[in-house]
C-alpha cells in the first residue's frame, strides 16, 4: 500500500518501479527525497559524505536527536517513518564523476541537491546522458518569484533563479532551500509520469 | 553584416542568447562566451537545444540564427 493514496493506478505503477538518485543529502537533498517518498517513490539511492550538525537544523529533514549521524543513514530512517516499504540504497562516501556513473547508474532520474557549484558542476558532466534535475540559486530570503524551472537540453531540468549564490551574505534559509527541494521533487516526479513541467 | 577589426573584416552573426537577439562576431560558442564574460566552468550552456559538456564541445561552430542559453551554476543546497 503507498503512503500516497492519491495515485492512479498507473501513476502508482511508475512511482514503484522508478528508481531516484539523490545526489546530497542537505538541504536540497534531504527535503527532496521527503517529498519524493510521500509522492510515492519506492526506490532511492542516496548519496553524501557528511553528518547532521546542528547548523544543519535550521533548513534539513533531520532532528536534534541526530546531530553526529551520517546523514544517509539518518535521512535513511526518517523516510522509512514515512514509508517503511522502501527500498534505499546507501552511498556514504564523497562522490566524484566516476563514483556518480557508478552509484546512480540503475536510476531513472537523478536529482542534484550537491553544495558547491564545482560539484555540482561535476555531476551534470558524468551525467549528461542520463535525466538530471538540479538546483542554482536558492540563497537567502524573499524573491520567490525568481526561482523558476528551465529545461535545458533533452535530458536536464534546472531549477532555481540562477543568481544566489549562498555566501556569508546570502545564508541557506528553510523556505527558499525548502521550495526549490519541492519544485526538484515535482521535476522529477513530472519527468517520470511524462507530464508537462 | 561585417565589422571591422584591426583593419579585418568580420562576418557578425545574430544569436538568441537569453531570449534576445545579439550581434557577435564570435565564430564558436567558446569565443562568444569569453566575449559576454561567462565562465564556461561555472555554467551549463544550452545550445541549439543540446547541452555542451567539456572544453571540446565549446569549440562548436555558432551558427547564424541559432539559440544559445547560459545557466549559472551557484553553490548552495
Amino acid at each position: 500500500m503507498s503512503v500516497n493514496a492519491y495515485l492512479s493506478q498507473e501513476e502508482r505503477t511508475v512511482l514503484e518501479r522508478v528508481r531516484v538518485g539523490v545526489a546530497g543529502a542537505g538541504g536540497l537533498g534531504s527535503n527532496c527525497a521527503m517529498h519524493l517518498v510521500r509522492a510515492g517513490v519506492r526506490k532511492l539511492v542516496l548519496a553524501d559524505f557528511d553528518v547532521v550538525t546542528e547548523a544543519n537544523l535550521n533548513r534539513q529533514f533531520f532532528f536534534r536527536d541526530q546531530i553526529g549521524e551520517k546523514k544517509v543513514s539518518a535521512l535513511a530512517d526518517n523516510l522509512r517513518r514515512i514509508e517503511p516499504g522502501l527500498e534505499l540504497d546507501l552511498c556514504e562516501g564523497r562522490l566524484d564523476a566516476e563514483g556518480c556513473r557508478k552509484a546512480f547508474r540503475d536510476c531513472d532520474v537523478v536529482v542534484e541537491a550537491f553544495d558547491s557549484a564545482e560539484a555540482k558542476g561535476m555531476l551534470y558532466a558524468a551525467l549528461s546522458d542520463m535525466k538530471v534535475v538540479g538546483a542554482s540559486g536558492l540563497g537567502g530570503w524573499g524573491r520567490s518569484d525568481a526561482i523558476r524551472v528551465r529545461r535545458v537540453g533533452a535530458n536536464m531540468v534546472l531549477v532555481g533563479d540562477f543568481e544566489s549564490d549562498v555566501t556569508e551574505g546570502a545564508h541557506p534559509q528553510s523556505p527558499r532551500v525548502g521550495m526549490a527541494a519541492a519544485m526538484e521533487a515535482n521535476a522529477a516526479i513530472a519527468l517520470l509520469l511524462g507530464l508537462e513541467l | 553584416m561585417v565589422a571591422a577589426e584591426n583593419g579585418k573584416l568580420l562576418a557578425m552573426l545574430k544569436v538568441m542568447y537569453q531570449g534576445s537577439a545579439v550581434e557577435t562576431g564570435a565564430s564558436t560558442v567558446a569565443q562568444f562566451l569569453k566575449e559576454r564574460g561567462v565562465e564556461p566552468g561555472r555554467s551549463v550552456v544550452e545550445y541549439r537545444g543540446d547541452v555542451l559538456v567539456g572544453e571540446a564541445a565549446l569549440e562548436t561552430p555558432l551558427v547564424d540564427g541559432s539559440e544559445l542559453n547560459v545557466f549559472r551554476i551557484c553553490a548552495g543546497g
